[in-house]
């Protein structure tokens, strides 16, 4: 079996299943201080890659994001592809410009239209200042700059995409659609701002409501041309509208402003025959789970570990997770004792199907090397024996 | 005259179209600032921040009471003069620290911090251990409070203790530190005063440590 056929009859609750032994992704500084406490080198990391910027655990789609991927840890673990993501723009696309630039920084528009400010000190990620949408008035006319004709949509799509579609077709790898930024609190939260977004829920209802229907239609439109196509594997919508004590909307909240086009964005899918529907979403999500199953979610990615998996499966036998190993217990000073303790919380998960365990984000730089290695190849070993 | 309990429930409630009349009118009839301020707002917004960190309330809601309360002080404030003491129960200097971009934690501290009467310099995201320093030399506040959601970030907070300490500001200063990953054993560990598991609590604590 290869990775995608692993993927593939994992997430279909399969009794023969082999489970994919795969990592989300790694900090690029991971990869580098790894470097420097054992981990072989195979091929360095880009410098044009900063230190909290992510190096996938998948193959590269093609070639031009060959940078971007992993090629060290797969080889040494034999690793198998995660999902790799189809690329998408969910842009405006307007063109970028510099309002400011000085010594210490610059300030510019992106092609979102978000005003970014970006030190030039040091390796900094740009930090938004403003955002585009405020109100109603400027949704329309952002969403004016949309051209959802298939000319349009045409633009969005990779500029090789007949071809990289047919190269799709015998791919040995899993592939989603969606995710950073589509979903329906996330793009609103990512155009509008968090305060603007939660603000509007009350002030201007029918503009959120509008706001997610012309989005969804958007989605149908831009999916349709990219899924007459490609067979993917897998779609996540991503949310991140939880934190550590739990969800930040109610589920009338839910309901009002989501449910509506989850359903209708579930049925569109659901007539290409896909059936791995995950929401990635951080945080603690117990609330929110059984909103989303009812909404036509099939799985939750990466079930950071403030949640209980084994309570979260025992509750929801036909959930499907990705995720779920507590990163923490990987960190300097955690004891054998503890990476154990939490390997045998994803074990008695692994036995029950429809689960592809790995650390519950990222690896971030302070997971050790040594820790990672222990982790790695236990959780490889027991998946050998199931 | 509107009551107390009116004003207090359209905070709570989020009501800040109707907040601005129902105080004015308070002041109108005689009602003192002080009752205002400590009897109807800072309690509606405490009750508010109890009821969002047990789950009973929703982000939208506590930026709705936020937004009311923001209304109402827009009104007493430039009648307070010479008695700026009744609303302002100290200054905070909030950053999410070096290294660190996430601030939707630190916008609710700040949130529920000048919903409690605090006045709150806000330094941003990826807020250099200098910054701090220079806030604190410029701004004298009580509280200097730290943000960060990602666990490697928090190993700069030593860094920014030293900072200060080395300026010489350390004593000046109570320190606060919030975020996902932070636990009270981690403030303990660099004997952080002041620790809250979540924003409301974090407003409840600065107050409880200026009250000592």
């Amino acid at each position: 079996m290869d990775s995608r056929q692993k993927f593939l009859s994992v997430m279909n609750f399969d009794e023969n299943a082999l489970i994919p032994k795969t990592e989300f992704a790694y900090w690029a500084g991971t990869i580098r201080k790894w470097f420097s406490q054992g981990l072989p080198k195979i091929k360095d990391v880009s410098e044009e890659i900063l230190d909290p910027e992510s190096i996938r655990g998948s193959k590269p789609l093609t070639l031009k994001y060959a940078d971007e991927v992993d090629n060290n840890v797969a080889p040494f673990f034999k690793l198998d592809s995660y999902l790799e993501k189809f690329p998408i723009d969910y842009s405006s696309m307007m063109q970028s410009r510099v309002l400011e630039e000085n010594n210490e920084y610059r300030i510019f528009v992106d092609k979102y239209g978000l005003t970014n400010k970006v030190l030039k000190q040091k390796s900094s990620i740009p930090m938004v200042i403003d955002y585009p949408i405020k109100n109603r008035k400027d949704f329309y006319e952002y969403v004016s700059l949309y051209d959802n004709s298939s000319g349009g949509i045409a633009k969005r799509l990779p500029a090789d995409f007949n071809n990289l579609a047919a190269e799709l077709k015998n791919r040995d790898f899993p592939i989603r659609l969606g995710g950073n930024p589509f979903g329906f609190s996330f793009l609103a939260r990512h155009l509008m701002g968090e305060v603007t977004f939660m603000l509007s829920m009350y002030d201007d209802p029918e503009f959120i409501k509008e706001f997610n229907e012309y989005f969804l239609n958007f989605t149908i439109d831009y999916w349709s041309e990219i899924l007459r196509k490609v067979e993917v594997d897998c779609v996540f919508i991503l949310e991140d509208i939880a934190y550590r004590s739990g969800s930040f909307i109610s589920k009338e909240m839910f309901d009002t402003f989501m449910r509506p086009y989850y359903l209708k964005l579930i049925d569109f899918l659901k007539q290409y025959s896909i059936n791995n529907i995950f929401v990635d979403c951080d945080g603690l999500i117990g609330e929110l789970i059984p909103l989303w199953i009812e909404a036509g979610v099939t799985g939750l990615f990466p079930f950071e570990a403030v949640n209980d998996i084994v309570a979260v499966r025992n509750e929801y036998p036909h959930l499907k997770m990705m995720g779920g190993f507590n990163k923490k217990v990987l960190f300097k000073d955690s004891t054998k004792q503890e990476i154990d303790g939490e390997l045998g919380r994803v074990f008695t998960v692994l036995k029950s199907g429809g689960y592809i365990p790995h650390i519950d984000h990222a690896v971030s730089e302070d997971v050790t090397w040594e820790n990672f290695r222990y982790y790695r190849e236990k959780l490889n070993s027991f998946i050998d024996k199931i | 005259m509107p009551s107390l309990k009116e004003i207090h429930d359209a905070v709570a409630s989020g009501n800040y179209k109707d907040i601005g009349n129902l105080v004015q009118g308070a002041i109108d009839s005689g009602e003192t600032l002080e009752n205002i301020i400590n009897n109807a707002l800072s309690s509606a917004m405490l009750e508010v921040g109890d009821k969002f960190g047990s789950g009973d309330l929703y982000m939208p809601d506590m930026l709705l009471a936020a937004k009311a309360m923001k209304v109402a002080m827009e009104i007493i404030k430039p009648l307070l003069k010479g008695s700026e003491h009744l609303s302002e129960k100290g200054t905070v200097v909030i950053g999410t620290v070096k290294g660190d971009l996430h601030d939707i934690g630190k916008n609710l501290v700040i949130t529920m911090a000048e919903g409690q009467g605090f006045k709150v310099i806000d330094l941003g995201i990826d807020v250099d251990f200098q910054v701090f320093v220079d806030a604190i030399k410029e701004h004298n506040p009580n509280i200097v409070a730290f943000s960060g959601l990602l666990t490697t970030t928090l190993a700069n907070i030593p860094e920014h203790i030293r900072a200060i300490e080395d300026a010489g500001l350390r004593k000046s200063v109570k320190l606060a530190v919030g975020g996902a990953p932070v636990t009270q054993h981690f403030a303990d560990m660099y004997g952080i005063e002041i620790y809250s598991p979540d924003a409301s609590g974090a407003a409840k604590e600065f107050l409880k440590v200026l009250n000592k």
